[in-house]
């Protein structure tokens, strides 16, 4: 990990913890090759009080999906020679009903098809192109939270 | 012009593989772009778009093909799903952009998961998807992919015209050929042919407008043939000569024969609607023998004779032959091809002639092209021949051209036989 992305993790993580103070048992699922990405996406679902899982294939992501049901996940369309693509069908069979969030450093076609296929598969999809603007995604993850549990504080 | 022609095409399209080719018009020239990264397949693409006369283009990326299709729009694209899939994705974006109105043939190594994510994508955007071609690529499978292609172009280039639309527009010729009596090699008869003059695509294949007929269009160009070849029989009559001419129909326009006023006017003159021959294929009496009694009882008091076209021996029940007034067995050229060579065929050839003996009618073979076939006909007792051995369709004035050429020569060799 380099000096810089060492430096978002702990920005992250320097974040107020009014939303991970619930205690609620949301999951989340962050599917990146890179390793530096899964720590700091990770890290933003934590604070937010989601239980964070990691995956860094294809095959990791859909044994993942076959053991539990997640509330949110996070795919990167470039995976090590794969194509995130492919996770789509995977997560509309097991988990259509999560909120997916597309991060990527891919082209704007890649994306946009990878979105086209997403809505006709019936999954609630977000793209959020790399760099990922945590700000923002902790933004959507809250409102997100708040949709699907009201009942949280 | 010259003519390409297996036994022409005849009033009702009875389907015998007729095929017309233009000379002077080139037949559309299909495009194909493939897109291959690593460009394996290259070699086998290129060698067998160059066999099937198939314009291809190869690409490497996205990018290059974006370029490429603002120039032209091809009529098929091959696309490469690589393991990643990113490339072909992009090229999916790439047609959906400029609204690709072809097709797409994917290929892939197989066990690419990346094809389904692909070919759903292709479908949302109204792409018509070919199942994926497997590399390494077999060469089969690549010919049927283009053989498919090459049809699919040449038939949307034919101008789409309605059969009715060509009679009104006078576009519609009959071009006759010869039959000839294989044992003193006499004209015995003529078959009209249906041709179509289109006033900017010049001569177009038959087929294209009478695989689409409905009855009623067929019922006008029976009527329409009925007037022309009553005026060639007029002519013919003028020579001293009297050959049956056959027209090719269909039952359905046969059962209107009665009411037509061209065959009624005819029939007022003394009887000539006897040399009109009508031409019906075995698989259309299999179809209407309900009405086959009743329509043969009609035919007969007519005074009209049938000819059974194309006839297998396996399609028809000897009642339906016995019913209707046949007075020629046109053995298939698909056996008379062989029928000095297959013995299958010689077999197939010999019990037709002996059954349309049998049934007290003529043995006409058609689709005679070499002196081999109609030796072996001859030699099986078959009466009449017909097919490029004899003389190709042509229209009347060559015909009696011809027919003035042979009878010149004819006379030539009585008179030095003489001297």
């Amino acid at each position: 990990m380099d000096s810089e992305m060492t430096g978002i993790v702990d920005a992250v993580a320097a974040q107020p913890e009014t939303v991970a103070e619930r205690k609620h048992a949301l999951s989340f699922l962050v599917i990146d090759d890179d390793q530096v990405q899964r720590m700091v996406l990770g890290k933003v679902g934590s604070k937010l009080g989601y239980e964070v899982t990691t995956a860094a294939t294809v095959e990791d992501a859909i044994k993942q999906l076959e053991c539990r049901q997640f509330d949110c996940i996070v795919l990167d369309l470039l995976l090590n020679g794969q194509n995130g693509m492919l996770m789509l069908a995977e997560i509309a069979k097991h988990n259509g009903d999560a909120l997916l969030v597309v991060t990527s450093g891919a082209s704007s076609a890649l994306r946009e098809e990878t979105l086209r296929l997403a809505t006709h598969l019936n999954l609630d999809v977000v793209d959020f192109p790399k760099p990922v603007d945590l700000v923002g995604l902790r933004t959507l993850l809250t409102t997100h939270l708040t949709l699907t549990h009201p009942s949280c504080p | 012009m010259s003519l390409s022609t297996h036994n022409g095409s005849r009033i009702g399209g009875a389907g015998t593989g007729d095929v017309v080719e233009i000379a002077p018009t080139e037949p559309a020239r299909p495009v194909v772009f493939v897109v291959e990264t690593n460009s394996s397949s290259t070699p086998i693409l290129l060698s067998t778009a160059i066999n099937a006369r198939i314009r291809c283009e190869i690409f490497e990326n996205c990018a290059a093909l974006a370029d490429a299709l603002s120039q032209t729009t091809p009529d098929l694209i091959i696309l490469d799903v690589s393991t990643d899939g990113t490339n072909a994705v992009e090229v999916l974006h790439a047609l959906s952009q400029c609204a690709y109105p072809g097709v797409l043939q994917l290929m892939s190594v197989s066990n690419v998961s990346m094809v389904e994510p692909i070919r759903q994508l292709a479908q949302l955007h109204s792409i018509q998807v070919l199942p994926p071609l497997l590399k390494p690529i077999e060469l089969p499978a690549l010919r049927n992919v283009f053989e498919h292609l090459t049809s699919t172009v040449s038939q949307a280039g034919m101008p789409q015209i309605r059969l009715d639309a060509a009679i009104r527009s006078g576009w519609i010729q009959f071009w006759y050929q010869p039959k000839v009596d294989l044992r003193s090699k006499t004209l015995v008869g003529l078959e009209a042919f249906v041709r179509l003059f289109h006033p900017r695509k010049g001569l177009i294949p038959p087929a294209v407008i009478l695989k689409n007929a409905d009855d009623s269009s067929l019922t006008d160009l029976m009527q329409h043939a009925l007037v022309e070849t009553g005026l060639v029989a007029a002519k013919l009559a003028e020579l001293g000569l009297k050959p049956p001419i056959a027209i090719n129909t269909s039952l359905a326009a046969l059962q209107t024969l009665p009411l037509s006023p061209a065959f009624r006017d005819f029939a007022s003159k003394g009887g000539q609607q006897r040399n009109w021959v009508f031409d019906v294929s075995e698989e259309d009496i299999a179809k209407h023998l309900p009405v086959v009694n009743s329509l043969g009882a009609v035919l007969r008091s007519l005074g009209v004779k049938l000819a059974i076209d194309n006839f297998s021996g396996r399609v028809l029940a000897r009642s339906a032959i016995d019913a209707l007034p046949i007075s020629e067995f046109k053995i298939s050229p698909r056996f008379v091809a062989h029928c000095h060579t297959k013995s299958g065929h010689v077999d197939v050839c010999k019990a037709l002639i002996d059954l349309a003996h049998d049934l007290r009618s003529s043995a006409v073979a058609i689709g005679v092209e070499t002196a081999a076939q109609c030796q072996a006909l001859q030699g099986m007792g078959c009466d009449v021949g017909q097919g490029f051995l004899f003389g190709h369709p042509l229209p009347f004035e060559q015909i009696i051209a011809m027919l003035r050429q042979r009878s010149g020569k004819e006379r030539s060799k009585t008179a030095a036989r003489a001297s």
